[in-house]
C-alpha cells in the first residue's frame, strides 16, 4: 500500500514536471515567435520608408503608413499570445505585412492571396503567423535578387480536417539563395522556428505537416520557389 | 564642397539621405547614387568623390567588399545600416563611422563634420579596414581595436591590453609588453567598447582586463586587484561587491 501510494505520488510529480516543461516550452516558443515577427530589418526599413514620405512632405501617405505600421504591430502583439486566431485576422496581418514590404521595395513585387471558397473567414481559426517567415524568404531572397519585378502567390486550400498552405514565388530560386552570403541567421532561424512550431502543433492536433520546399524549374532555368505545408484549423466557439 | 556618393540598395534610404543632406548640409553636394556593389565601384572610379555613404549589406555583397576592390581609398566613408549588430560591433572596434536607419539627421551631420575634419589617409584607412576584417570574422577570437592618436592609427589586439587608466578626457592604455599609449577618448568610451571582452571597471579611474588579474587583496576601503606582473590597482568600495562576484564566476 505504501509503495503503491509512493508510486502514485511519483507519477503525479512527473506529470507536473512534464506540464511545467511543456508550458515553459510554449512560453519560449511564443517569445521567439514574437521576436521573429518583429524582424528588426523589416521594422527599421519600414520606418525608413515612412521617413522618406516625411522628407518628401507627403503628409497623407506618411500618416497612412504610420497607422498601418501600428496596426501590424498591434496584430502581431495580439497574435503571438494565441494558439489559434480567426482566419480573417491572419489574412489582415499578412496583407499589412505585404503592403509594408511592397512599400519598402518600391513595388518590386505584386501579390495575390487565394483562400479556398469553403473557408469561412469569420468562424474558422488557424495558428497565427506561420505564413509570414515563408513569405519573408520569398521576398527578401527569391524576389529581391531577381532583376525586374516579381510576383508572389499565396494559397490556402481546404481539406476535410486540415488546410494546405502554399507560397509560390517567381524569384531566383533556392540554389541561388543558399549560395548567397546574406542568407543570414535571422532567415535560417525563421524557417527553423516555423518548422519547430509545426512539429509541436502536429503532435498536439494529430496531423501530418508534410513540409515541402522545392525549386520551380522550367525551360532549363529556375523560375522560382514553392513552399507548402499542412496546418490544423478549428471553429470559433 | 564635399562631393558625395550614396550607395544603398534601399531607394528609400538614398532618398532620405539626399533630402537630409540638402536640408542641413550646405557644404555637401550629392554627385551620384548607386544601388549595389558593382555600380558603386564604377561610379566611385568615374566620379572620384570626397565622401561615400555606404550600405553594409547589399544583394551582391557588402560595403566592405566594395572598399576591398578599390586600390587607393582617397575618400572618407560612413557606413549605413539598419540592424547588422555584429557588423556594428566590428565597426566600433575598428573606429570606423556609421549611421543607423531610419536616419537621425544629427548623427549624420556629426559623422560628416568628423569626416570633413579628417582628410582621408590611405594608410590609416587600410589599418582600420584590416581590423574590421579581423573583427567581423566570427571564428577569430583575437579581436583588434583601432587606436587613433594624433599622428596615426594603431591596431592593437584587445587581449594585449592589461588595463586602462583615465586621465581627465584622456585614457592611458597599458599593454602587455609594458608600453603605454595616451588616447584622447574617455575611459567610459573604452568601457563601452571593451566590457564584453572581459574588461571590468573596478574604479572610477581604472578599467582592467580581468584575464590578467592574479588576486584580490583586502586593503583599504575597497581593496586592490593585483595583476600578474604585480601592478596594484585600487578598487572602489562601490565596485567591490560586483567585482568579487565576477571573480567567483571566473
Amino acid at each position: 500500500m505504501i509503495i503503491f501510494t509512493f508510486l502514485i505520488i511519483i507519477a503525479v510529480v512527473r506529470q507536473r514536471i512534464f506540464d511545467l516543461d511543456s508550458k515553459n516550452k510554449n512560453l519560449e516558443l511564443q517569445q521567439r515567435l514574437f521576436r521573429l515577427q518583429m524582424n528588426p530589418h523589416f521594422m527599421f526599413n519600414s520606418l525608413l520608408a515612412i521617413q522618406n514620405f516625411v522628407f518628401k512632405k507627403d503628409v497623407k501617405e506618411a500618416g497612412m503608413y504610420i497607422a498601418d505600421f501600428a496596426r501590424l504591430f498591434r496584430l502581431i502583439l495580439d497574435n503571438s499570445r494565441s494558439e489559434f486566431v480567426l482566419f480573417e485576422k491572419e489574412i489582415e496581418t499578412l496583407k499589412l505585412y505585404l503592403k509594408l514590404q511592397s512599400l519598402r521595395y518600391n513595388d518590386k513585387f505584386t501579390y495575390k492571396i487565394f483562400v479556398d471558397e469553403g473557408i469561412d473567414l469569420n468562424t474558422m481559426m488557424i495558428p497565427p503567423m506561420l505564413a509570414q517567415p515563408i513569405i519573408e524568404n520569398a521576398i527578401e531572397h527569391g524576389i529581391f535578387k531577381k532583376d525586374g519585378k516579381g510576383s508572389i502567390e499565396i494559397n490556402y486550400k481546404l481539406f476535410p480536417d486540415k488546410i494546405y498552405f502554399e507560397v509560390v514565388d517567381d524569384g531566383v530560386g533556392l540554389t541561388a539563395t543558399k549560395h548567397s552570403e546574406s542568407f543570414s541567421d535571422h532567415k535560417s532561424s525563421a524557417l527553423e522556428i516555423t518548422r519547430e512550431r509545426l512539429k509541436v502543433l502536429a503532435k498536439k492536433h494529430k496531423f501530418i505537416v508534410k513540409f515541402s520546399i522545392s525549386e520551380i524549374a522550367e525551360n532549363e532555368g529556375v523560375n522560382g520557389t514553392r513552399v507548402g505545408f499542412y496546418l490544423p484549423f478549428k471553429y470559433r466557439i | 564642397m564635399l562631393r558625395t556618393i550614396i550607395i544603398d540598395d534601399e531607394p528609400n534610404a538614398r532618398q532620405v539621405i539626399a533630402n537630409i543632406l540638402e536640408l542641413y548640409c550646405d557644404n555637401v553636394e550629392v554627385i551620384g547614387q548607386a544601388e549595389n556593389v558593382k555600380t558603386g565601384i564604377s561610379i566611385i572610379r568615374k566620379l572620384k568623390p570626397d565622401l561615400v555613404l555606404l550600405d553594409i549589406q547589399m544583394p551582391d555583397g557588402s560595403g566592405f567588399d566594395l572598399l576591398k576592390q578599390i586600390d587607393n581609398i582617397d575618400f572618407n566613408f560612413i557606413f549605413i545600416t539598419a540592424h547588422e549588430q555584429y557588423a556594428i560591433k566590428a565597426i566600433k572596434l575598428s573606429a570606423l563611422d556609421y549611421v543607423l536607419k531610419p536616419i537621425n539627421a544629427n548623427e549624420l551631420i556629426d559623422a560628416i563634420e568628423k569626416a570633413e575634419l579628417n582628410p582621408p589617409k590611405n594608410e590609416d584607412i587600410n589599418t582600420k579596414l584590416d581590423n574590421y576584417q579581423t573583427n567581423i570574422n566570427r571564428s577569430n577570437p583575437d579581436k583588434r581595436i583601432s587606436i587613433n592618436t594624433t599622428d596615426s592609427v594603431y591596431s592593437i589586439k584587445i587581449k594585449d591590453i592589461t588595463y586602462c587608466k583615465s586621465d581627465k578626457n584622456y585614457t592611458e592604455l597599458f599593454l602587455y609588453n609594458k608600453s603605454k599609449l595616451l588616447i584622447s577618448k574617455t575611459l567610459k568610451e573604452f568601457e563601452t567598447l571593451l566590457s564584453e571582452y572581459g574588461f571590468y571597471r573596478v574604479h572610477q579611474s581604472y578599467l582592467v582586463n580581468m584575464k590578467y588579474v592574479n588576486r584580490f587583496a583586502k586593503m583599504g576601503l575597497g581593496g586592490n586587484v593585483i595583476l600578474e606582473d604585480g601592478t596594484m590597482i585600487p578598487v572602489s568600495s562601490r565596485k567591490r561587491e560586483g567585482l568579487l562576484k565576477y571573480l567567483e564566476k571566473m
